[in-house]
């Protein structure tokens, strides 16, 4: 696998979770595939220019997408992602500290492919984080 | 045949008798009076005869012209009086052709003498023959003989026939006045009879009707003026009866009249006493009736006519009415300090519609006051509703904001746990062990606080429970969970309940690993499941014979975050019975409890077998 070539692209605003997340996914070897990106507005700039056109090197085949995001919100940038012709397949899991039901259906309602709490202890988050890389990363075959 | 007919007839009859009568005397009298002059004429002939036998004779002595003129003279008379017999029967007819022909042989007889003897006076030819004086008288004699004999004879013929006639007459008008006299006897008697016999009918039947019977009918049999009689009383019997029965019909109808005005009366007093405005108003405002009430309310109306409030808007109320799309109609209406409500009823055929008020203005009142609490009401719901909203937005944050910085001091932790853990020394690592347990603790705690909240707010989805089902899967995840402890389960008839079956698998959940934890470290650890009715109620329990609870501390036993043993002892967050009471609470049951310090604890809730709103 390439280096340097981005298969993931994490939207979260909290440093914390950035690092507990990207040490969760070094046990993948993923760590340096991953594009970090903490506020919603970028995230869709950086989407919608590394997309064009769809399918294109450089466009990611995995959105780990928290929902509390400052400026745009996750459902609203997973709105747009699927809106979007460049971006609308390209599979999202979102990666919450909430539980409420309504986010839940309000992301699949929006068409998320996959809905996780991220677990409180750490052993948890990290066993959690580490499969999801490597069911959609390694496992899953993108779209493109 | 009709007495009236009958007594004219008789009169005819009488008349006819009496015509009868008098033309027989008439006729009679003159064929008595033609036979008396017959029997004059009769009489002068036989005297004529006599005389001409003495003028013959003394012709015959004396033999003078002065005799013969004298009996010339006398025989011209006779022949006149001759001439004059009429006779009318053959008895008769026959003496007068005797007559007749005896008169003609006198003259014969004579003129045979006359001219024998000649004109000479006797005492110049007294020398005649005696002889022949003597034949000629005695010819002559035998002729007026003859005549005197048969004119007598004519005279008695007359005589006896007028008599017979007489006779005859007398007995034709004794007949006639006899057969009248017998007719009129039994025409009389016959008459009488029935007249008598009818009338006595009549009689009897008007004695029946006088006697107030109206329905009897007299017979009438006959065809006369008695059956008219009969008929006419008949008939006046019936106009009688009709009449009477007209006056019966009027005496009911008077009576069923003054009902009815009462009946009236009665149903007017409904409107005129009601104490609510009636009236009722035309299309075109005029007023055609106002009860009391509205007159003592309205007092103005009569004299604002449409002006008045209480007709405000009048033919725009109205047009419904008068276009045929509505019978009724109700409206509230204004009356200075007060509100009445009209209810409209179209007063069909006539163009008027009638207005039944009520007067609403404490109901109006009341409802504005309701209103008014109502809004107050809304408006604190609305508070309430913002308050629930942000403690579910509190609720939300507490969830995102407090479990990052929860999940980063255990994240980091272990990252330097397991990066520089090996160089630490053992009471280092404890350290931060106590703070990865600090950290999940209060990720627990966050998480049974939120799922307490939700629970206030999550719908009910209730079915039939197998209560039992439901105890013993809950059983079999908590020995899985911990497969070293020990424990006997005695479960008991458990009847079906309504609810919500996560909720209700919470509830037991939470009861059971109550149960299983409190009775750790004790021998022979006994959890008893069960149910029972009492008041009409379906009671389940869970009882254990652990460490139980001091009741002196009751009302800290479903409060949140409220604890009766220490951490140390058992471990928990304090929130999972306020759970079971949160949701046996939200089905509408009740939960208690009963237990002594190390003499165990039961728990008990109800639940509806029915369904709860």
């Amino acid at each position: 696998m390439n280096k340097e070539k981005v298969e993931i692209v994490l939207i979260e605003d909290n440093p914390a979770d950035v690092e507990l997340t990207l040490n969760a996914l070094k046990k993948n070897n993923l760590k340096n595939n991953v594009k970090v990106l903490t506020d919603g507005e970028e995230a869709l700039d950086y989407l919608l220019k590394v997309c064009t056109p769809p399918g294109k090197e450089g466009c990611p085949h995995l959105i780990l997408l928290d929902l509390k995001l400052p400026k745009v919100s996750g459902l609203e940038v997973l709105e747009r992602i699927r809106s979007d012709n460049r971006t609308k397949m390209i599979p999202v899991v979102v990666l919450t500290s909430s539980a409420e039901e309504r986010d839940r259906f309000e992301s699949y309602k929006l068409g998320v492919n996959s809905y996780i709490v991220k677990p409180v202890e750490f052993d948890n988050f990290a066993k959690v984080v580490s499969q999801i890389g490597f069911y959609w990363v390694l496992l899953n075959r993108p779209p493109y | 045949m009709r007495i009236g007919t009958q007594s004219i007839m008789t009169i005819l009859l009488f008349g006819i008798i009496l015509v009868v009568v008098a033309v027989s005397v008439i006729m009679t009298g003159q064929q008595v009076k033609k036979a008396s002059e017959q029997e004059k004429v009769a009489n002068d002939i036989s005297q004529g005869a006599s005389e001409l036998g003495y003028l013959s004779n003394d012709y015959l002595i004396y033999r003078e012209s002065q005799q013969l003129k004298r009996w010339q003279s006398r025989f011209a008379s006779f022949s006149t009086q001759v001439a004059g017999l009429r006779a009318d029967r053959p008895e008769e007819q026959a003496l007068v052709r005797n007559i007749q022909a005896n008169q003609q042989r006198l003259k014969e007889v004579f003129d045979s003498v006359a001219s024998g003897l000649g004109t000479s006076p006797a005492n110049q030819r007294g020398s005649l023959d005696p002889a022949f004086l003597q034949v000629s008288w005695s010819r002559m004699a035998v002729q007026s003989q003859g005549l005197v004999s048969d004119a007598s004879r004519l005279s008695q013929l007359s005589r006896v026939q007028a008599d017979r006639l007489r006779l005859n007459n007398m007995v034709v008008v004794f007949a006639m006045i006899g057969a009248f006299a017998a007719y009129f006897l039994i025409n009389y008697l016959m008459i009488q009879r029935r007249t008598l016999k009818s009338i006595a009918t009549l009689q009897a039947g008007t004695a029946v009707i006088g006697s107030g019977n109206l329905d009897f009918v007299i017979e009438e049999r006959k065809n006369d003026e008695i059956g008219e009689l009969a008929r006419a009383f008949n008939r006046m019997t019936t106009d009688l009866k009709a009449v009477t029965a007209s006056k019966a019909d009027l005496e009911r109808e008077i009576v069923e009249r003054k009902r009815a005005e009462a009946r009236l009366a009665y149903l007017a007093s409904f409107p005129e006493r009601n104490p609510n405005p009636i009236m009722e108003v035309g299309w075109d405002g005029v007023v055609r009736y106002v009860n009391p009430a509205a007159l003592r309310l309205f007092p103005d109306l009569p004299e604002k006519g449409l002006t008045h409030p209480w007709l405000v808007d009048w033919p725009a109320t109205v047009r419904p009415f008068r276009e045929g799309q509505a019978d009724t109609d109700v409206r509230d209406v204004d009356v200075g300090q007060h509100s009445y409500q009209q209810t409209f009823y179209y007063a069909a055929p006539d163009p008027f519609v009638r207005i039944y008020g009520l007067d609403i203005t404490g109901r109006k009142r009341a409802e504005a006051e309701v209103k008014k609490a109502h809004e107050e009401l809304q408006d604190h719901a609305d508070r309430l509703e913002a308050a629930n909203k942000e403690l579910e937005s509190f609720s939300y944050s507490v969830s995102h904001d407090l479990r990052s910085p929860l999940r980063a001091i255990a994240g980091f932790t272990r990252m330097i746990l397991d990066e520089k853990g090996a160089t630490f020394d053992p009471e280092t690592r404890r350290k931060f062990g106590i703070i990865q347990e600090n950290a999940e603790k209060m990720g627990q705690l966050i998480d049974n606080l939120l799922r307490l909240s939700r629970l206030g707010r999550a719908e009910l989805h209730q079915s039939k429970l197998d209560m039992g089902g439901l105890v013993r899967e809950v059983l079999q995840e908590i020995r899985m969970t911990d497969p070293g402890r020990e424990f006997v389960t005695e479960i008991g008839d458990l009847p079906a309940a309504q609810g919500d079956p996560a909720m209700i698998r919470q509830v037991l959940a939470n009861l059971l690993s109550n149960a299983v934890k409190f009775t750790r470290g004790k021998q022979g650890v006994r959890i008893e499941v069960g149910s029972f009715e009492k008041s009409g109620e379906q009671v389940y329990y869970v009882r254990d014979n652990g460490a139980g609870f001091d009741m002196k501390y009751y009302n800290k036993l479903f409060g949140v975050f409220q604890r009766l043993v220490s951490e140390s002892q058992f471990e928990g967050t304090g929130v999972g019975l306020a759970i079971v009471q949160r949701i046996v609470q939200r089905h509408g049951g009740r939960v208690w409890a009963e237990g002594q310090i190390q003499g165990g604890a039961t728990f008990y809730f109800t639940l509806s077998p029915k369904e709860q709103g």
